[in-house]
């Protein structure tokens, strides 16, 4: 009869083997600890921590309230992000709104497509405007369509330059 | 660059995931557990190729990834230690007979795989007739009898 490790009356010793019982231990734990981890990554994936959450957009309003931004907190790269803006009519101004994103931003987006088009793109160093011609009285929603093209931070800014009110958000793109 | 990147990334991320899993995850392969395997290939699929679809990517991928795969084995040769974080040891769930409970219900092994292993492997009919069943780093299940001439119970 043996009388190795745990088991006084175990016969375990015939047996040419190396169980390493702390690293066993030591798997088990890391195990659980991994499936907490596992379950956590999944809560917060499912919260929008990775883009396309439930509590993933985010949304900002002017100060006076000509503008309001929706945005996706955390993005992935090649993936669609949305961002929207919603254009109050008293921000009006001779029958257009006027933009204008920076070009900071757009260099790490791709745009799909924005809804509704832009009646003109006005290029400018700093910013491209756009520029959307209202036919009536109400509010305007702009949804732009993009795709992160970059890894990482990226800062964003918009303004309406009609009324001097801008915004600025911050995004993070996973690889 | 960026395939020697992607494939590093998802091999070690796909081999800390499975060794989490524990080995009795993917161990016998049941249909379900095909299903899964090819999802899984088709889900890290479109992460390693990404937009690129030229055979000098998929070459890379392949190369980068096996290349892990050999340089694993080489270190795991030299540094016993990472072999057994990697791959674990074998570990004793029966002896004389009677399963070491603790022990299989840290594994989440169940006295039905064992029956199991002892059916397949040699056809025993009881866990009596059973000396040792080992549960192997590879997640199988493996069966030591007892000495045939002996008397079965004994």
């Amino acid at each position: 009869v043996a009388s190795e490790g745990e088991g006084a009356r175990s016969p375990r010793s015939e047996l040419q083997i190396e169980e390493h019982m702390d690293a066993q231990r030591v798997g088990w734990m890391v195990d659980r600890i991994g499936w907490i981890t596992m379950l956590v990554v999944i809560l917060t994936a499912v919260g929008g921590l990775f883009g396309n959450g439930l509590f993933g957009t985010r949304t900002i309003t002017t100060r006076a309230g000509a503008m309001r931004v929706t945005y996706d907190r955390f993005g992935r790269y090649g993936a669609d992000s949305k961002l929207s803006f919603q254009l109050s009519r008293e921000a009006l101004d001779r029958g257009e709104w006027r933009l204008s994103i920076g070009r900071a931003y757009l260099e790490n987006m791709a745009i799909d497509d924005i809804v509704p088009e832009p009646d003109s793109v006005e290029a400018k160093s700093e910013a491209l405007v756009y520029i959307f011609v209202a036919d009536e009285s109400s509010d305007l929603l702009i949804t732009f369509d993009l795709t992160g093209n970059s890894v990482g931070s990226v800062h964003g800014s918009a303004q309406l330059d009609n009324s001097r009110e801008s915004a600025s958000f911050d995004q993070f793109f996973f690889p | 660059m960026d395939a020697v990147l992607r494939a590093a990334v998802v091999y070690s991320v796909l081999l800390l995931l499975f060794r989490i899993s524990g080995k009795r995850t993917l161990a016998q392969t049941t249909t379900f557990d095909f299903v899964l395997l090819l999802i899984i290939g088709e889900a890290t699929q479109q992460g390693l190729i990404g937009d690129d679809f030229s055979v000098t990517k998929a070459l890379l991928l392949v190369t980068t990834l096996l290349g892990i795969d050999i340089g694993i084995s080489l270190l795991q040769g030299r540094f016993p230690r990472l072999g057994l974080a990697l791959e674990g040891a074998p570990l004793v769930i029966l002896e004389e007979g009677e399963p070491i409970r603790e022990r299989l219900k840290k594994a989440r092994v169940e006295e039905g795989d064992i029956l199991e292993a002892g059916r397949l492997l040699h056809g025993l009919e009881r866990m009596s007739q059973m000396k040792f069943a080992i549960l192997e780093r590879d997640g199988a299940i493996s069966i030591i009898p007892k000495d045939p001439r002996a008397p079965v119970g004994k």
